[in-house]
């Protein structure tokens, strides 16, 4: 069977702003539909912003410049980690309905059968209420029944269930898989916890330093991760396994976004580095279908 | 003192603690009768979600805040209910809070080493200088940095003063309200050991409060998890990791569990 076209691709995407930061270093990346994408990484890792190149916002960013291909469906939706601070406070929730609805050309759906979807009271009592008086599950609720008003093909969450609490967050994760199924949508999912990547994403890549240095299916990398950032951060996040040791962590910090590009940007960080990784960064290879690493030592090991 | 050494009492007795706050639609009850011991040099750590009633618990045992009913002592202690008596009972030098948000609570105008002086001169103690050096060399936060202003500092290292700053009393008992929420792997890592090897060289006990169940796991020795201001379930980490008995807290539980069998051996 072939496999569907991406609902979303970029190849060789770069972001640099005018003081000499280059938060994103040649990124390509595919997300196919009804399939969720979790880019993972830590702060800095350039992730919020390449997710915005990719959604096309550097025009609201004042410097922002975006470089490469980016490709797939034109229609897209974003939501944020914090919908208390994206909702109009002064308006009620059938009133952002009203707007968003009208920014669809031909709405298929209706605000009711949003509110039914995604789980939420569908009765003029509850739409007539302005975002404040919801929780913050209801809120991101809201959120994700707007963007579906867009009709999009793909959809960037970034951090969207960070602040949720764990039972709350698990429904509107199961919600996000099912949006997937029901609509063929494309997911981009940003994320800093391990948890949630886990819980949620279909692949995962690894952010570090502007750029992803391992790419796998989620169970794949889970289980068997290759690039020795990805193992420090299993090594470093606690779980049951840590229970009577020390967690061990990763030394020294990530390079800022305007290090000058030289060998491997997490050599001094790595505990496998070898002499060719001071003077040569590495590039980004599929080992096998659907594995693609950054590493020298992974190259080497496994005589590529 | 002598019938401590035969029965050591707890050091932490928290005994049908209620808080009911007063609304203007009624009043919202936010604990319901929590008894919680915990004993010299052991990490109680309980387990909520919002709403669940967590911060209330953090500033009632800290002192900020009265309850309503019950009783939390310290040491045999009761622990005092107005300002007045915190300061005469100078009970800050025993029980010390550390935050989440280290930016909010850490004075932006103030250098690091300002900000630890404070509660030196409120004590009215003296060799500020080699005391404030002892204390930041313990959570490895660098000298030189003593100058430096809040803002200017990472999130973990903000967390170190924050560390830094509940130690510098010499306390015996730290209540850590969400200590490395918002904080990256990798840092959150270089804290966690820190606070093990803190409690261990320091004889600390430790209240930690959280919402993260992988954290409460690592650090705790017993767990207490905390639902609509009610503890449903208590006992060792143990225990209740493995055969939880409330449903409250086996769905809190399961939620949690992973996916994919993480690798281990990495």
């Amino acid at each position: 069977m072939a496999r569907p076209d991406p609902a979303l691709w970029c190849s060789n995407v770069h972001v640099r702003f005018p003081d000499g930061s280059h938060p994103v270093r040649g990124v390509s990346l595919r997300v196919y539909p009804g399939q969720v994408f979790a880019l993972i990484g830590e702060s800095g890792a350039g992730k919020t912003l390449l997710c915005r190149a990719l959604y096309g916002l550097q025009r609201f960013i004042p410097g922002m410049e975006v470089m490469g291909t980016i490709g797939g469906a034109a229609e897209k939706a974003m939501i944020f980690q914090d919908p208390g601070q994206f909702l109009n406070p002064g308006l009620s929730i059938e009133g952002h309905f009203k707007e968003f609805l009208k920014l669809s050309p031909r709405p298929s759906l209706t605000m009711e059968q949003l509110l039914r979807y995604v789980g939420l009271p569908e009765n003029r009592e509850f739409s007539r209420k302005k975002p404040r008086l919801l929780s913050g599950g209801q809120q991101q609720r809201v959120m994700i029944a707007l963007s579906l008003a867009l009709e999009p093909k793909v959809l960037f969450a970034d951090e969207a269930v960070t602040a949720l609490d764990g039972l709350t967050r698990k429904t509107v994760i199961e919600l996000l898989r099912q949006l997937c199924q029901d609509f063929g949508l494309g997911i981009i999912f940003v994320t800093h916890d391990l948890h949630v990547a886990d819980s949620l994403a279909d692949w995962v890549g690894v952010m570090y330093a502007g750029r992803i240095v391992e790419l796998q299916s989620a169970e794949n990398l889970f289980t068997q991760p290759l690039h020795p950032y990805t193992k420090g951060l299993f090594r470093s996040h606690p779980g049951p396994e840590h229970r009577n040791s020390p967690l061990i962590e990763l030394p020294g910090r990530m390079p800022p976004p305007d290090h000058e590009d030289g060998g491997c940007p997490f050599f001094d960080r790595c505990p496998e580095r070898m002499a060719v990784c001071k003077q040569h960064l590495p590039e980004m290879k599929e080992l096998s279908r659907g594995v693609s690493v950054s590493c020298h030592r992974v190259f080497q090991d496994r005589g590529y | 003192m002598l019938s401590e050494v035969h029965t050591p009492s707890p050091l932490l007795q928290i005994q049908g603690l209620s808080k009911v706050y007063e609304t203007p639609h009624g009043g919202l009850q936010a604990l319901d009768g929590v008894s919680i011991e915990v004993r010299k040099g052991q990490t109680y750590g309980l387990i909520g979600e919002s709403g669940s009633g967590k911060t209330t618990m953090a500033k009632i045992v800290s002192g900020i805040l009265a309850p309503s009913a019950g009783a939390v002592r310290v040491m045999g202690e009761e622990v005092p209910h107005s300002p007045r008596q915190l300061r005469r009972t100078r009970y800050f030098e025993k029980v010390q809070l550390v935050f989440q948000d280290t930016l909010g609570t850490l004075n932006p105008y103030r250098t690091i080493y300002q900000s630890l002086q404070e509660p030196l001169i409120n004590l009215g103690s003296k060799d500020h200088k080699s005391r404030i050096h002892r204390v930041i060399d313990q959570v490895s936060f660098p000298r030189g940095k003593l100058v430096s202003r809040p803002g200017e500092l990472s999130g973990g290292l903000r967390q170190r003063v924050a560390i830094a700053r509940a130690l510098i009393v010499q306390p015996c008992l730290l209540i850590l309200d969400e200590p490395v929420a918002s904080l990256d792997v990798s840092v959150q890592a270089k804290i966690l050991n820190l606070l093990q090897e803190l409690k261990k060289d320091l004889e600390l006990t430790y209240f930690l409060i959280s919402h993260d169940i992988d954290v409460v796991q690592y650090l705790s020795d017993f767990v207490g998890i905390l639902y609509k201001g009610r503890v449903v379930e208590q006992g060792s980490v143990q225990r209740i990791f493995s055969s939880a008995q409330d449903p409250y807290s086996r769905l809190l539980l399961e939620v949690h569990s992973r996916r994919y069998a993480w690798a281990q051996e990495v």
